[in-house]
């Protein structure tokens, strides 16, 4: 499962994550412009709504403000009478709607003694007058009196509330007026007309932008003169607002629109205290401020939908391409599971199992097939090997047998001859392999003669040990028949040399001893010398006598040789797989040493020179493999009636 | 030990082996096959050049022995020269190859064989 893991995770991470960045590429560059585009519009938004409402408040307040002027403009001129004065004001206050009260306040000393102030107001649906120069108001220390008459301009007071409560906001405009003497102008009084401001709530009431997008109006010293909240309107400042919210950008905007400036900012909403925009500009003739409000959430709403859409649309792209991916992945690692699983099955030695059955178009269904031919060649090789092994095993037994069959053709039973007391005789055969080429043989024939023979056959192996079968029955049936020695060998060699294409040869030494005098009687067929080991110390090896090995020279003459045995001297045979034994540096035994070793063991018995002269061959070849058969014959020679 | 056989041939008929190595009873057959080819061909004489051959086992004594008698089948002679002494002293004991066969030398073999044409 590590793999179907890895294989898919790696995928999904490969397609998905550069396929999630382009999306939040273009996501992030489509909500950058758009939200771009969308400010921008929302900005020129602003400036048209305020640009407008400013300019139907500004077109409203300098009608009004026309009255007041004409009536300073006509006090310059001409002189009015008390009654003229009062009936003008009467007139002025029932004709204008807008107007609630007027009154033409003129200046202590001028014209009409210590102070003259009719004041004309509505009162229900009646004009009423009052006289502003009462003594207990003395209308020249008032702001509306003295702040044109110092300015010497027309001015529009702080809104105010007549009757409390903001129902009815009133502000007052005033206009100084002068008389002319000459060229020089000497201030004469004021003009005032009381208006009315609810059209203007009506005005600023009319701004709706988005649901929480309202219109509010300031005055010079930052009031709420409208306020979508009734109950602010008068009681509170937009510096008092700003300081509630703690929002400093609130405050700067409150600074600025008290200064009269016009702009664009992001702020805190004065009526939910979310985040919005802010765009003001200053009403010109009266100094007050417009401000609007834009909600940001709300206005930024369509986008922030579209770029929600946006974005689900690619979530769910980047799912259908995880699912996709993990499909392609699950259909790449399934079959490999599946041969995973068979691997293991090979491992375990089970050759037998179903592989996938996969398309064979693509790599996977390509590495099945190899697998499917891999598992095959196992198969075969295996059948083979079993095969060969069987093989091997019923040939190692065999030749187990052979070897068996060929050690039961010597003989092998020690003391050979126990009632003997003549001679001690003692062999031993070791061959390379199983089965070997040498051989000897020792047999009485009669009574008093002791038949020796000791062979090497050329070669090794099975050919050998039927050529070694072979000689020992032929020498052996020769002996039985009276023959010496060296006819023995002339009639073996006749018979071998015969047919033998294959020129295998064997050497053979045979020797009859007559145990009762010790003579012995002998010939070589291409032989090792036997070592001779006289019981007063001398050893010497028997001249080299006879003839050629027997199989390769047909009709070939052999020499008979004779020596006679004395008590207590052995006779040594062998092969040359003694003399010829190698060390692991390469030197062999050599008859020296042979000789060496044979001397060293004659004064034991027979049996204790055989087991010396192996252990010193053993102990000189050291740990180098045996390559050639060992044979070694020892005859000990006790005397005629032997007392041993 | 690998055995190595050059084989050159000396003017008509005539083939010189030089077998280089060990002759035992796993490279014997290297020689066999060599010396086949040469003796397939009938030739007059092979000599055998045992100058660098530094053991011989029986096995590889049967080679000879069987080259011996192809060549004489062949109507021809087989002769080793060069022989070490622990080869020369495997052949003088199996003593199975006549003593005008074996020579001490290429060289010596050459003489005897100018003087055997002179006076047939």
């Amino acid at each position: 499962m590590r793999a179907t893991r890895g294989i898919a995770f790696r995928l999904a991470v490969a397609i998905l994550v550069p396929a999630g960045l382009i999306f939040a590429a273009a996501f992030g560059y489509n909500y950058f412009v758009s939200r771009r585009i969308l400010l921008a519009n929302i900005e020129e938004n602003a400036r048209n709504v305020t640009a407008v409402t400013v300019g139907r408040i500004d077109s409203v307040l300098r009608a009004v403000e026309k009255v007041p002027q004409n009536i300073a403009y006509a006090l310059e001129d001409a002189a009015y009478s008390r009654n003229a004065v009062a009936s003008l004001l009467r007139t002025v206050v029932e004709n204008n709607p807008e107007i609630y009260g007027a009154t033409i306040a003129f200046e202590p000393g001028e014209r009409y003694g210590d102070g003259f102030a009719p004041y004309f107001y509505k009162s229900d649906d009646r004009i009423l007058s009052s006289d502003l120069a009462d003594d207990s108001y003395r209308y020249f220390g008032w702001d509306w009196y003295r702040v044109p008459k110092e300015l010497g301009r027309a001015v529009w007071s702080e809104p105010y509330d007549d009757r409390g409560g903001g129902n009815v906001i009133m502000s007052t405009y005033s206009v100084p007026f002068h008389a002319r003497e000459g060229d020089a102008r000497r201030f004469a009084g004021i003009v005032t007309a009381d208006v009315y401001l609810s059209w203007l709530q009506e005005i600023v009431a009319s701004i709706r932008i988005a649901r929480t997008g309202y219109g509010f109006l300031v005055s010079r010293n930052g009031t709420f003169v409208t306020h979508p909240r009734r109950g602010q309107i008068m009681n509170e400042t937009i510096f008092s607002v700003a300081a509630a919210s703690g929002d400093p950008r609130l405050r700067a905007i409150a600074d600025e629109m008290v200064r009269g400036g016009a702009g664009f900012a992001p702020s805190r909403s004065i009526v939910t205290g979310r985040e919005c925009w802010i765009a003001y500009a200053p009403v010109p003739s009266a100094g007050w401020s417009l401000g609007v409000i834009f909600p940001r959430d709300e206005l930024l709403a369509d986008v922030s939908r579209l770029n929600r859409t946006v974005a689900s649309i690619g979530a769910a792209g980047i799912a259908f391409l995880f699912a996709v991916v993990v499909l392609i992945a699950r259909t790449i690692t399934k079959p490999l599971r599946t041969l995973s699983r068979a691997t293991r099955n090979i491992g375990r030695g089970d050759l037998d199992f179903e592989l996938p059955a996969i398309g064979p178009r693509d790599e996977v269904g390509r590495l099945a097939g190899s697998f499917a031919y891999m598992r095959d060649s196992l198969r075969r090789h295996i059948a083979e090997l079993t095969a060969a092994t069987a093989a091997r095993e019923r040939m190692e037994s065999e030749l187990a047998i052979a070897h068996r069959i060929q050690m039961g053709i010597v003989p092998k039973t020690f003391p050979a001859f126990p009632a003997r007391r003549e001679f001690d005789l003692h062999a031993v055969l070791e061959p390379a392999r199983e089965v070997g080429g040498d051989l000897y043989d020792f047999f009485l024939v009669g009574d008093d003669r002791l038949w020796l023979t000791i062979g090497d056959v050329s070669g090794k192996g099975v050919p050998a040990a039927l050529f070694m079968a072979l000689v020992k029955t032929l020498v052996k049936a020769a002996a039985r028949g009276g023959a010496s020695p060296a006819a023995a060998l002339e009639a073996v060699n006749g018979e071998m040399a015969a047919d033998n294409d294959e020129c295998m040869f064997v050497s053979v030494w045979c020797g009859a001893l007559e145990t009762a005098t010790g003579e012995l009687r002998w010939s070589s067929a291409g032989h090792n010398p036997p070592v001779l080991a006289r019981a007063g110390g001398e050893v010497s090896f028997l001249a080299e006598g006879g003839g050629p090995v027997l199989g390769v020279v047909p009709g070939a003459r052999y020499a008979a040789a004779s020596f006679r045995l004395r008590r207590g001297d052995t006779l040594c045979l062998y092969t040359d797989g003694v003399t010829e034994a190698f060390n692991g540096r390469g030197e062999q035994f050599s008859e020296e040493r042979l000789a060496r070793a044979v001397a060293a063991r004659r004064v034991g018995s027979a049996r204790e020179v055989v087991r010396g002269i192996l252990e010193d061959v053993r102990s000189f070849a050291g740990r180098a493999p045996q390559s050639d058969d060992i044979t070694v014959v020892a005859l000990r020679y006790e005397g005629a009636g032997g007392d041993a | 030990m690998a055995l190595q056989v050059a084989v050159e041939e000396r003017g008509e008929g005539a083939f010189v082996v030089a077998p280089r190595g060990s002759v035992d009873s796993t490279t014997y057959t290297v020689l066999d096959e060599r010396i086949g080819r040469v003796t397939a061909s009938g030739p007059r004489m092979v000599i055998l050049d045992m100058r660098d051959v530094d053991y011989i086992s029986s096995a590889g004594v049967g080679v000879i022995f069987k080259a011996r008698k192809a060549v004489a089948d062949a109507g021809g002679t087989l002769y080793m020269a060069h022989l070490r002494p622990n080869v020369a002293k495997v052949f003088r004991i199996i003593s199975a190859l006549p003593d005008e066969q074996v020579f001490e030398s290429i060289e010596e073999l050459d003489r005897y064989l100018d003087r055997i044409q002179r006076n047939p």
